[in-house]
C-alpha cells in the first residue's frame, strides 16, 4: 500500500498486459503469409508470458509481462513451385501460424483489457468517495 | 497531576477514548475502509491476472476479525486475512472468476459509500455538538 492511489495502478498494470498480448497478436496476423527459402526458418508466432506482481505485503499487485516465447523455426513447408522463393524441389516454408487461433486469442485480450477498464472505473469511484470523507 | 487525571478519565469505563473525536465508531468505520481498500485491491489484482497461467484468485477478509475485536470493546485486532481462491481452475491452472469478480467490485463500492457516509455522518453529530447549533 506504499502508493496512495495504488489500486489505479494495479488495474493499469492489466491493460498493459493485455495490450501487449493485443500488439503480439496483431503482429503474427500481420505476418500470417510470410514465405521464405526453405533454407531460412519462418516467421515465429509470439507469444507473450505473463506472471502476477506480488508486493512487499505479499499482496497481489497486479500483472507483467514476463518476456515472449517464439513458435516454431520449421514453419510449414508448401510445395509451391512457381514461387520465385521455392527451392530445387518447388518447396517454401511459410508461418506455422493458425488464423483461428489469433482471433480467439485476439477475442481473449479484448475482453481482458475491458475488464481491466471496468475494475479501473471501480477504483476511481471507491477513492472518489474516500476523497468525500468529511464533506 | 497530570497521571491523577488521566486515571480519572478512565475510571468505571473499559475503553475512554482521550480525544473524544475519534471513538470506537470511527476506529471501527475506518478499519472497515481500510479493509475495502485492500479488497478492492485485491480484485483489481485478480482481474490483472484473468488470463495469467497457474493464478489463483486472491480474496480479502477483515469482516470476520473485525466483528470479534467489536464484540470484546475494542477494533485493535482486527486485521486483514488473504487467502487463496479453492475454486476450480481452467485448462491454464487460472480460477479467475470473472461474473464474480466484476460483482465484487460493484458490492465493494457500494459498501464503501456506505462506510463513507456513515462516518460522514458521525462527523456530522461532531459538528453541530461543537459549534452548538
Amino acid at each position: 500500500m506504499s502508493n496512495v492511489f495504488g489500486t489505479l495502478g494495479v488495474a493499469t498494470s492489466g491493460m498493459g498486459v493485455y495490450k501487449t498480448w493485443l500488439n503480439a497478436v496483431a503482429d503474427n496476423v500481420a505476418n500470417i503469409n510470410n514465405v521464405v527459402a526453405t533454407d531460412e526458418p519462418a516467421f515465429r508466432e509470439r507469444f507473450v508470458m505473463v506472471e502476477p506482481v506480488v508486493d512487499s505485503n505479499g499482496a497481489g499487485a497486479g500483472a507483467r509481462v514476463s518476456g515472449a516465447e517464439f513458435g516454431n523455426p520449421e514453419g510449414r513447408v508448401s510445395y509451391e513451385p512457381n514461387h520465385p522463393l521455392a527451392d530445387d524441389n518447388g518447396m517454401v516454408r511459410r508461418a506455422d501460424l493458425d488464423l483461428t487461433d489469433q482471433m480467439v486469442y485476439m477475442q481473449l485480450a479484448q475482453r481482458g483489457y475491458q475488464a481491466n477498464v471496468a475494475t479501473f472505473e471501480h477504483a476511481k469511484n471507491a477513492y472518489e468517495t474516500i476523497l468525500s470523507i468529511g464533506r | 497531576m497530570r497521571e491523577h487525571q488521566r486515571r480519572n478519565v478512565n475510571n468505571g469505563c473499559t475503553r475512554v477514548s482521550i480525544l473524544p473525536i475519534s471513538d470506537g465508531v470511527t476506529n471501527a468505520l475506518h478499519l472497515a475502509i481500510n479493509g475495502l481498500a485492500a479488497r478492492g485491491r485485491a480484485i483489481s489484482s485478480n482481474v490483472a491476472n484473468l488470463e495469467t497461467p497457474g493464478y489463483h484468485a486472491a480474496q480479502v477478509d477483515f469482516e470476520t476479525s473485525l466483528r470479534a475485536a467489536l464484540a470484546h470493546g475494542a477494533g485493535d485486532g482486527a486485521r486483514l486475512e488473504t487467502s487463496t481462491s479453492t475454486a476450480a481452475t481452467r485448462a491454464n491452472g487460472n480460477n479467475v472468476n470473472i461474473d464474480f469478480e466484476l460483482m465484487a467490485a460493484q458490492e465493494n463500492d457500494l459498501r464503501q459509500q456506505l462506510t463513507v457516509q456513515a462516518l460522514n455522518a458521525k462527523y456530522a453529530l461532531l459538528r453541530t455538538a461543537i459549534s452548538g447549533q
